[in-house]
């Protein structure tokens, strides 16, 4: 047990569950939050050494949380996997690429993440 | 010229009446006699004639004062006056006064023949010309009539028509080209296009019409000419010899289709996600559950649950959407009976009773203390109650209540859904019909659905000529009221 603390942020409950689920069962320690606010408020109380964030989100989104955490010295070096879901590319899609890549967040990933692939990502940041 | 040649002889001999009359007989004239002046003028106030022959003197009313009279009345009878030999003086003065010719007396058969075939010829002339005249005038007056119709429809026409000229004046439009085109110039017409319209495609694309002679469809987005989005199809105007005089453009305001277009893009997109996202968390579960082992027996459970309950939302998603889709296009006609109201709603209750019980909800039903009827469709109906009841069931923390009560008034039922759940805040309350609007926050977490619950239940409503009131008060409790047109008692 490496004891290092993972925070899963996503607003649907099941994915959240999910994801921990498999996280647990990496070794890790799971905190987890439903909205960008709530993140913020988690990575301040718990210190994450990781982060995986989702993008679609109400209240506020991935990348304004993932902009918010690297734009402060405090939290900038946590490590931030974006989770976007597949195909993000239809004409509505709120999201860009770019608008992922601008985030400066150190990994992203399309979901739904098969276990093996998320646990491999993970431990490449920790 | 079918009508035969008419003839009048005026004369008080009757020896030349009729000496005329036999001359004249063997040509298809139709002859006529009068033996004095007052005689003859009133034969020509009863019947039409060409040609009168018309002797000067007769006792009375000389031939004078019918001949003036002729003048006077019927400047188109052709008089030949007849005169005696020594008086030739008098025949200049009757050509004076307006006689087409004369004879003296006395005069062979065939030289009055001549005469009258003269004036005959003269007259044939005059009837032709006067038709011509008559055709040509007509004629006129279709082509302005034609002009002014067109000219009716061009005004009214709602796309803006431009002609330019092949240097690119322009050299007509309609009203509808100063609407569409935003144009400011004044007068548009003498002027460049360049002057009226600032795109430079637009420009570039007349020019191209008129330089390459073949038509040019182009779409301009708002902004470019005016602040609508018009759709130009320009085509080049040519002779009969093909050679390009110019150029005519017209203008569609397509505003009203790009944004529905849209619209259709944004709800497919957003049709889309609803559909994969929750796809998405399925498989998550499916991959979690994969790894449990002996030890993780309840999280399996709770993951397996979970995954049932996903796939139940998303078919009733796919229901929602096309019962939707179905009303929208107005492909579903509503069967509608006259049933009673109070049995509707409480199989409805019945139904849906289940669904508290394993989360510790009171659900009251307060039927009408009359029964009440309504004209509805008993499926779709159905669809409305159970929803909005549901939804108060999902949406009540346990140890809550959920009251159906139903006020009959004179032309509404009006039945409200009670309950004692998280409310909706005030901000959100006007977003709730619309499709895939979903209230998301620390309260609603866990609780799914489709998003289209609602918009079904009002556009369900508003086929049966009824509608839905929602009131709100967030941590206390949702009531919404549903109204129905009533149908007397008596009826049912």
């Amino acid at each position: 047990m490496s004891g290092k603390l993972v925070l899963v942020v996503d607003d649907d409950p099941d994915f959240v569950d999910a994801v921990q689920a498999v996280v647990e069962k990496g070794g890790y320690r799971v905190e987890v939050a439903y909205d960008g606010k709530e993140a913020m408020e988690k990575v301040a109380q718990a210190k994450p050494d990781c982060i995986i964030l989702d993008v679609m989100m109400p209240v506020m989104n991935g990348i304004e949380t993932a902009k918010a955490l690297k734009a402060d010295a405090a939290t900038r070096e946590i490590p931030i996997i974006l989770l976007t879901a597949v195909a993000e590319r239809v004409p509505s899609s709120k999201y860009s690429h770019r608008d992922v890549l601008e985030t400066e967040a150190e990994d992203y990933i399309a979901k739904p993440v098969e276990p093996a692939v998320l646990l491999d990502r993970i431990k490449s940041w920790l | 010229m079918t009508k035969p040649i008419r003839i009048l002889i005026v004369d008080d001999e009757k020896v030349i009446r009729e000496g005329c009359a036999r001359s004249l007989s063997d040509r298809d004239y139709e002859i006529h006699k009068e033996e004095n002046g007052e005689k003859g003028i009133s034969r020509l106030q009863e019947q039409r004639f060409d040609i009168v022959l018309l002797d000067l003197l007769m006792p009375g009313m000389d031939g004078f004062s019918v001949l003036k009279w002729i003048v006077a009345h019927q400047p188109e009878v052709l008089v030949i006056v007849i005169t005696g030999f020594a008086t030739v003086v008098k025949a200049v003065e009757a050509m004076k006064l307006g006689a087409f010719d004369f004879v003296g007396k006395p005069f062979t058969p065939d030289y009055i023949r001549l005469v009258v075939e003269r004036a005959v010829e003269k007259r044939t002339l005059m009837n032709e010309a006067s038709r011509l005249r008559e055709e040509k005038n007509l004629d006129l007056e279709t082509i302005v009539e034609e002009q002014s119709r067109l000219q009716t429809v061009f005004s009214c026409m709602e796309g803006a028509i431009l002609v330019t000229n092949r240097e690119g004046v322009v050299v007509l439009h309609n009203p509808a080209a100063i609407k569409l085109l935003e144009i400011q110039t004044d007068p548009v017409i003498g002027k460049p296009l360049a002057d009226s319209i600032r795109d430079q495609n637009a420009i570039a694309m007349v020019k191209d019409v008129v330089g390459i002679g073949s038509a040019i469809t182009k779409e301009f987005p708002p902004g470019s000419i005016s602040r609508l989005y018009l759709r130009a199809h320009c085509a080049p105007v040519r002779t009969s010899t093909g050679k390009t005089l110019g150029s005519v453009t017209v203008f569609e305001d397509i505003t009203t289709h790009k944004r529905i277009d849209e619209q259709k893009s944004e709800f497919v997109a957003m049709v889309a996600h609803e559909l994969r996202a929750p796809l998405a968390s399925i498989e998550q579960m499916f991959y979690a559950i994969a790894l449990c082992d002996e030890n993780d027996g309840d999280r399996r459970q709770h993951l397996q649950n979970r995954i049932s309950v996903r796939i139940k939302d998303q078919l009733q998603l796919i229901e929602n959407l096309l019962s939707l889709s179905r009303l929208e296009s107005g492909a579903v006609v509503l069967t509608l009976e006259t049933e009673n109201g109070n049995t509707i709603l409480a199989d409805v209750i019945e139904a849906v009773r289940p669904r508290t019980e394993n989360k510790d909800l009171k659900l009251q039903y307060q039927p009408a203390p009359q029964d009440w009827w309504a004209q509805v469709d008993h499926d779709q109906i159905r669809v409305v109650f159970t929803n909005i009841v549901d939804n108060a069931i999902k949406y009540s923390p346990a140890g809550g209540t959920v009251t159906v009560s139903v006020s009959v008034g004179s032309s509404l039922a009006k039945v409200a859904i009670a309950d004692t759940g998280i409310g909706i805040e005030a901000e959100n309350l006007p977003n709730i019909f619309e499709k895939f609007f979903r209230v998301k926050g620390k309260a609603t977490r866990g609780i799914t659905g489709s998003g289209l619950g609602l918009s079904l239940v009002k556009k369900i409503l508003e086929a049966h000529k009824g509608y839905i009131d929602v009131s709100s008060q967030p941590n206390q409790g949702t009531t919404f009221t549903i109204s129905l047109p009533l149908i007397p008692s008596g009826v049912a």
